[in-house]
């Protein structure tokens, strides 16, 4: 049991709060992704404390919780992304399908293909639309033939709601498109590969609201074939999308939940405080 | 206690006040950089005047038009046409013939004198046009040769008709056959033919720059050839996949102190290494692109290294999160996005190398040689290391053949420089 | 975990906290027109005073106009800044409060009406004090309903859940006693009835200081402790249906 002290407030004697356990229920019964005891250091910083949580097949869960309390750390945790970085360590046990990801044994990049990422500004490729999309399954040799490629780019782009905006002009560059299409192009990009796991990293924050819903919906459409994990700023942004909340506070996962109990009835003083908009 | 704010009234007031010095001063700080950029400008009006002005005269000389009997007998002995035929042939005499008959020059010196007035490259050109088509033996042909460069100089006005004869390089007699000549109309001012087709040569009417040329061609594709694979090589290491630890650090303080390291150094470098310890011969474009390419290679690792970190992270992002290894991410995306960078970095860097005098002089570069390379290991020198030469000369055409070779070198550069904002307005992409 | 009376006013928006205090201010403003209106009607029952009904009429025209405001208030403050969690519990639950209060407000307007009515044609004192005492009771039981309210305490409130049976069990006693007045005086049937609903309106208040209860209890703690005997599997198989 630590005593952790939120560094943003004046009197941080008032604002020593317990973090024990976990509240709620971490575990699902049929997880797609398992997080146990996962702990990320940054060098000498602590970034993740011992964060254990089920992500379950086909449920989109929601991490949110203040700047820096280590969501998007622990998302990127769940494909690797944080391996470029070097002075980053992350120790414990994350499993896809029941194998360990971290095991020595398991390639970077199949595990890559299997759980796609979506960045928080749309980055798509400066190459033509049709290239963004057809480039996960080139390099994944995917498809045989050019038509079988053809029919995947266009499943793709259709999945994720662009098809009809954009077959007309599929190789005009992808960064000539609006900032919503190209998020939702980037997500076609990662959906292209048939993955099991969708990580997204504040997929809206860059967009209009018309554009966000836009993605909110494809996310709800999506969620029925893939496992999706979506980091958000957005309280009501997670409320609308997910189906489980997971509030991080200070590199702790403080309180899982349902959504809707999260956003009623959160146990947790932290998370109430959070969902509130309170110092608490 | 804070001082209580003032009113909106008060600091509207206030700020009026404030507005007129900042005004003024705006005003200053503009004139000041107007002045600055006005200065530079008219220096370089001053230098690109001068340049063109001395340099243009090096463009045209003065020719002579004579008409010339082409002996047969005398210019191919043998009678085939063939080269050896030919260079036992006596192009001087028939070439005399025709300058007797011209000026109606008598006597043993005032022969002579009449000769000099053409250059001595005029028995070469005459072999040439020979080469060229054999059925001209035997016939009159109405040639334009070079004067000499004495002549030239005279006809320019360098040399002084006033002058005493002895003080002069050209006789009373000399000069009263140009007059006479130019009267007739047979003495022209046109485009000079030697500049471009003619190598380096004592005889200032002959000089031209095309070995200098061709032998900076050759050194620069040396250069070009290792330096850029060799440089962006190792910007992608060092920036792509080097481990960030003393050792690197190291090579990287000192690949940017190489950067500022005077070329003669590198010239030593060049003497001492190639052809000290390698053994190689002087004066080759060979060892001077390997000199040139070594103070380029800092140039274009810099600038390399500048374009990878150009490349926005969030397209590695990407690409990794897509599960591209590497050396995919590198090869597909990054590579392309920063060529252009890097190929702007690396015409630079070849512009630099195009106009490096200094190293060269330690290889030995700077040596007479009258042929045009034809291969990397012939001797050879290159266009600023003649011009060099050339500005060392005394005779006074070479003034204007000099300026006309700096007229040729900057038209490289600004190709060279033209080229590289092209490429990279051609291939600069938004993201 | 349980919500506080300071959790209201520690938003980072201050004008966030001073619109949920301004709502609470006006609820309670509010509630205590109620009990004051039921107070002075139980008041008439025993005083037999037909003059206090200009009073109560008074304050029921402005029971009505808080409903008004308050439903105006809650709708803004949903629309405006999407409350959640405890927010947005408490809000939910003055939306529903501000509902019982009308009624209440209502019922209380229904017995001073009839008490001045039954000033002309006065029951007998003993039935007028049962109705009194239990008025009284009911009262008091507003009141803490209130007050739990104001404190938002939750333990306070579940106090009100035992008061109202033992206030039911008292309503049914009073009414066999009201027949047993009937049966030894037939031509009181008439006053009797109107005194029957006297206490049936009083006995409805005490529903709807239970119902605010639930709604606090649900405000503070997050459960549902209304209709118990409904199991999550019945909501579940309606909602599935």
């Amino acid at each position: 049991m630590d005593l952790v002290v939120d560094p943003t407030t004046e009197k941080p004697e008032e604002r020593a709060v317990q973090i024990e356990e976990t509240v709620g229920n971490v575990h699902v019964d049929n997880p797609r992704m398992r997080a146990e005891n996962v702990q990320v250091h940054y060098g000498d910083k602590h970034a993740i404390q011992n964060v254990t949580i089920d992500i379950g097949a086909n449920e989109v869960v929601a991490f949110i919780g203040p700047s820096g309390c280590g969501k998007s750390t622990f998302l990127r945790c769940l494909n690797r992304m944080n391996d470029t970085i070097d002075i980053c360590r992350v120790d414990g046990r994350i499993e896809l399908d029941g194998k360990d990801i971290y095991d020595p044994s398991v390639d970077v990049v199949p595990l890559r293909a299997r759980v796609g990422m979506v960045f928080q500004k749309p980055n798509p490729f400066p190459k033509s639309i049709y290239d963004n999309v057809a480039y996960g399954p080139r390099i994944h040799g995917l498809c045989d033939s050019k038509a079988e490629l053809d029919e995947v780019v266009e499943q793709s782009l259709t999945k994720a709601g662009l098809w009809e905006e954009v077959k007309d002009r599929l190789d005009q560059p992808g960064t000539g498109l609006s900032g919503g299409q190209q998020q939702r192009l980037c997500i076609a990009r990662a959906i292209a590969v048939s993955p099991e796991v969708i990580l997204m990293d504040e997929p809206c924050s860059a967009l209009d609201p018309i554009a966000t819903a836009k993605i909110e919906e494809l996310i709800h459409e999506l969620s029925s074939q893939f496992t999706i994990v979506i980091v958000t700023h957005s309280m009501q942004q997670a409320a609308r999308v997910s189906h489980r909340t997971a509030y991080f506070h200070l590199g702790r996962l403080v309180e899982v939940g349902p959504t809707k109990q999260i956003f009623t009835s959160p146990q947790h003083s932290l998370t109430q405080d959070y969902i509130t908009g309170r110092f608490g | 206690m804070t001082k209580a704010m003032m009113t909106p009234q008060e600091a509207a007031q206030r700020v009026q006040q404030s507005v007129n010095k900042r005004y003024a001063a705006e005003r200053r700080f503009q004139l000041i950089g107007k002045l600055a950029i006005a200065t530079a400008l008219g220096f370089l009006v001053i230098l690109m005047s001068t340049i063109v002005s001395k340099g243009v005269p090096g463009f045209f000389q003065h020719y002579i038009q004579l008409d010339v009997t082409l002996d047969a007998e005398l210019l191919d002995p043998r009678g085939d046409a063939s080269v050896d035929s030919l260079f036992d042939g006596n192009p001087r005499k028939v070439l005399q013939q025709a300058v007797y008959a011209e000026t109606g020059a008598s006597g043993r010196k005032g022969k002579k004198e009449a000769f000099k007035l053409v250059s001595s490259g005029a028995q070469d050109r005459l072999r040439a046009m020979i080469l060229d088509n054999p059925n001209l033996l035997g016939t009159t042909q109405r040639i334009w040769f070079a004067v000499d460069d004495d002549v030239d100089s005279f006809l320019r006005g360098y040399i002084k008709r006033e002058t005493p004869e002895s003080d002069r390089r050209l006789s009373d007699r000399q000069i009263g056959f140009i007059d006479e000549l130019q009267a007739q109309g047979k003495i022209e001012y046109q485009l000079s033919d030697y500049l471009f087709s003619g190598s380096a040569s004592r005889n200032a009417e002959m000089a031209g720059v095309k070995g200098a040329v061709v032998g900076s061609i050759l050194t620069l594709t040396i250069t070009l050839l290792l330096a850029f694979p060799i440089g962006v090589a190792t910007a992608v290491y060092l920036e792509e996949f080097a481990p960030k630890n003393r050792l690197t650090e190291i090579i990287e303080v000192n690949i940017n102190n190489l950067a500022a390291v005077p070329s003669v150094v590198f010239g030593i470098l060049g003497l001492a290494v190639f052809i000290g310890f390698f053994g190689f011969q002087r004066s080759l474009p060979l060892v001077g692109g390997f000199v040139l390419a070594l103070m380029t290679l800092p140039t274009i690792i810099i600038s390399s290294r500048a374009a990878l970190k150009a490349v926005p992270p969030s397209i590695r992002d990407a690409a990794l999160g897509m599960g591209a290894s590497r050396v995919q991410v590198i090869t597909h995306h990054v590579l392309p996005l920063a060529m252009p960078g890097m190929l702007t970095g690396t015409i630079i860097g070849m512009a630099q190398a195009l106009g490096e005098t200094a190293p060269l002089l330690m290889i030995g570069m700077v040596a007479f040689i009258v042929d045009t390379p034809t291969s990397f290991v012939d001797p050879g020198t290159v266009l600023p290391v003649q011009i060099f030469m050339w500005a060392d000369f005394a005779e006074r055409m070479y003034v204007a053949k000099t300026s006309a070779a700096i007229l040729i070198l900057l038209t490289f550069l600004i190709v060279m420089n033209a080229l590289a904002v092209v490429l990279r307005k051609k291939f600069e992409r938004r993201w | 975990m349980d919500l506080k009376t300071s959790d209201l006013n520690q938003h980072i928006s201050s004008q966030f906290n001073e619109e949920l205090e301004t709502l609470r201010t006006h609820v309670l403003k509010m509630a205590g027109l109620v009990e004051r209106n039921l107070r002075t009607a139980v008041g008439a029952l025993e005083t037999m005073d037909s003059s206090v009904m200009v009073s109560i009429e008074q304050a029921e025209q402005q029971i009505n106009a808080f409903e008004i405001l308050v439903d105006r208030e809650v709708m803004n403050i949903i629309a405006l800044r999407q409350p959640a969690a405890g927010d947005l519990r408490v809000v939910m639950a003055i939306s529903k409060i501000v509902r019982d209060l009308e009624r209440m407000g209502d019922e209380a307007y229904k017995v001073g009406k009839l008490a001045s009515e039954l000033s002309s044609d006065q029951p007998p004192a003993a039935a007028l004090n049962l109705a009194a005492s239990l008025g009284r009771q009911v009262a008091d039981l507003v009141k803490r309903a209130v007050d739990s309210f104001v404190r938002l305490d939750a333990d306070e409130a579940q106090g009100v859940f035992s008061e109202d049976k033992a206030i039911d069990s008292d309503y049914e006693s009073s009414l066999r006693a009201m027949v047993t007045f009937m049966i030894e005086d037939p031509r009181s049937i008439g006053r009797m009835v109107k005194l029957l609903w006297v206490f049936r309106a009083l006995e409805r208040m005490g529903d709807h200081a239970t119902n605010i209860s639930e709604q606090l209890i649900y405000a503070v703690r997050g459960k549902d402790v209304r209709h118990t005997e409904v199991s999550e599997s019945d909501i579940q198989s309606i909602a599935d249906e």
